[in-house]
Formats: C-alpha cells, sequence, structure tokens
C-alpha cells in the first residue's frame, strides 16, 4: 500500500504545528515588547487584541488545505454514490460493473446532469416507485 | 508544546486592570491543576481572606482545561477592570484552544511512532 496518506499526515501535522509555534511567538514578542516599554500604552488592550487576531487568522496556506480537504471529501462522497448506483444497476438489470458505469457516463452526458446526480437519481427511484404502488 | 505568549498576555491584562497577580493553570488528565504561569499574589487558598478573584475557564472543544486567575486585594473588582480581564481572556482562550489543539495532533501522531 503507497505511503502516500501516511506522508501527508506528518507533513500536515508538522505544518500545523510550525504554524501554531510560530504564532505563539509573534504574540510572546508582540506583548514582551509592550511590556518592556514599561509604560502602559493608552490602548495596550486594543493593540494586543488587534495583533493575536490578526496572528491566529487562517493563512494562505490553512485556507488551501481546507480547501482540497472539502474537494477530496465531495470526490470520495461521489465516488461512492456512483459506485451504489452501479451496484443498484447490476442487481436490478443484470448489467456488467462496466456496462452500468457506461450506463451512468451516458445518461450524464445526454441529460448535462453531473453523474453523482445520475447515480442519487438511480438510488431514489425504488423509493419513488414504492411511493407510487 | 511550550505556550511562551499566555505569560505576557496575561501580564498585560493584569497590568491593565490594575489585578495584584495571576495564575494560569492546565488540568491534566487525573483533573489536577498544574501551574503554566504566574505572577505576583497567588490565588488565595480556601478560608484566605482579603482578597477577590475573577476566574476565566481556558477550553478547549467545550471542554475546560484550564483556568486563568487574576487576584486582586480587596474586595471589588471595578467594572471597567473586568471589562479589560473579560476581553484579553478571550484572546488567551483562542491562543490556548489554538496551541493546546496543535500539542495534541503532536501527541497523536508521536504516540503511534
Amino acid at each position: 500500500m503507497s505511503l502516500v496518506p501516511a506522508v501527508y499526515a506528518r507533513n500536515a501535522a508538522r505544518v500545523g504545528e510550525l504554524e501554531t509555534a510560530l504564532a505563539d511567538s509573534k504574540i510572546a514578542d508582540r506583548a514582551r515588547g509592550m511590556l518592556a516599554d514599561g509604560v502602559p500604552l493608552p490602548d495596550a488592550i486594543d493593540t494586543i487584541v488587534g495583533h493575536v487576531e490578526s496572528v491566529l487568522r487562517p493563512s494562505q496556506l490553512r485556507t488551501a488545505l481546507g480547501q482540497l480537504t472539502q474537494e477530496i471529501e465531495q470526490e470520495i462522497a461521489e465516488r461512492e454514490l456512483a459506485s451504489r448506483a452501479k451496484a443498484v444497476l447490476q442487481s436490478r438489470y443484470g448489467m456488467s460493473e462496466d456496462q452500468a458505469h457506461l450506463h451512468l457516463r451516458l445518461v450524464s452526458r445526454k441529460s448535462r446532469k453531473r453523474l453523482c446526480d445520475v447515480a442519487r437519481d438511480v438510488l431514489e427511484e425504488p423509493l419513488v416507485q414504492r411511493a407510487r404502488s | 508544546m511550550r505556550l511562551r505568549s499566555l505569560q505576557p498576555l496575561a501580564m498585560i491584562a493584569a497590568w491593565e486592570a490594575g489585578a495584584d497577580g495571576f495564575a494560569i493553570h492546565q488540568f491534566d488528565a487525573a483533573g489536577k491543576r498544574q501551574e503554566k504561569g504566574s505572577w505576583g499574589v497567588q490565588p488565595p487558598e480556601a478560608g484566605e481572606t482579603g482578597f477577590t478573584v475573577a476566574s476565566f475557564p481556558l477550553r478547549l472543544d467545550d471542554a475546560a482545561t484550564g483556568v486563568l486567575t487574576f487576584v486582586f486585594r480587596g474586595v471589588v473588582i471595578l467594572p471597567c477592570a473586568q471589562s479589560v480581564l473579560e476581553r484579553i481572556a478571550a484572546v488567551i482562550e483562542e491562543v490556548w484552544a489554538v496551541v493546546a489543539g496543535a500539542g495534541r495532533v503532536c501527541t497523536k501522531r508521536g504516540s503511534r511512532r
């Protein structure tokens, strides 16, 4: 089995760890700097609250990782739907897996619907029939 | 993971609010308090009088995993001081959640090796 997921997990955890350490260090340095001045600033609380909020704001990397995660989760969910729809077509119409896959793709192309939506239609079909009878 | 920023943040809050001391405690697995930072007058023991404390839970995933306590000599905390403490406590809790959350991921990762 590929070790790619383990490498991803290790790198993602390390990035998180480093980003957190960096944020902690930035906040600590700023707060220490304010304390080192010896004289309380008139807007010390506003300044430090604003600084912490800006440091903790999601970075571009974090946003991109979040987006990538969402895309992969969606693709997995769509593949799962297609797989279940193929199984239904195989058992209902005696299609082979290849035929079921081709059927889903053809209907998708003809109806200009996404393959996962066609798969959802297939899965919901028996419920409609049962509701009619 | 080390929490470098909590002590100076709490220090600014104490300074601005006129507190006489503060303590930051983390709860271990058994619920016992472990000190993570402190300054000045320490939170009074049960029965000790003449002090007023303002405590703020430090939560991670809705569970209190630590507590931040400011100590004032006397019996009253002025509303303006309370407001300062509340603002900075919210920020400290945010930092706490981020750092403790990352620490938890590192611990899990380490335990799998």
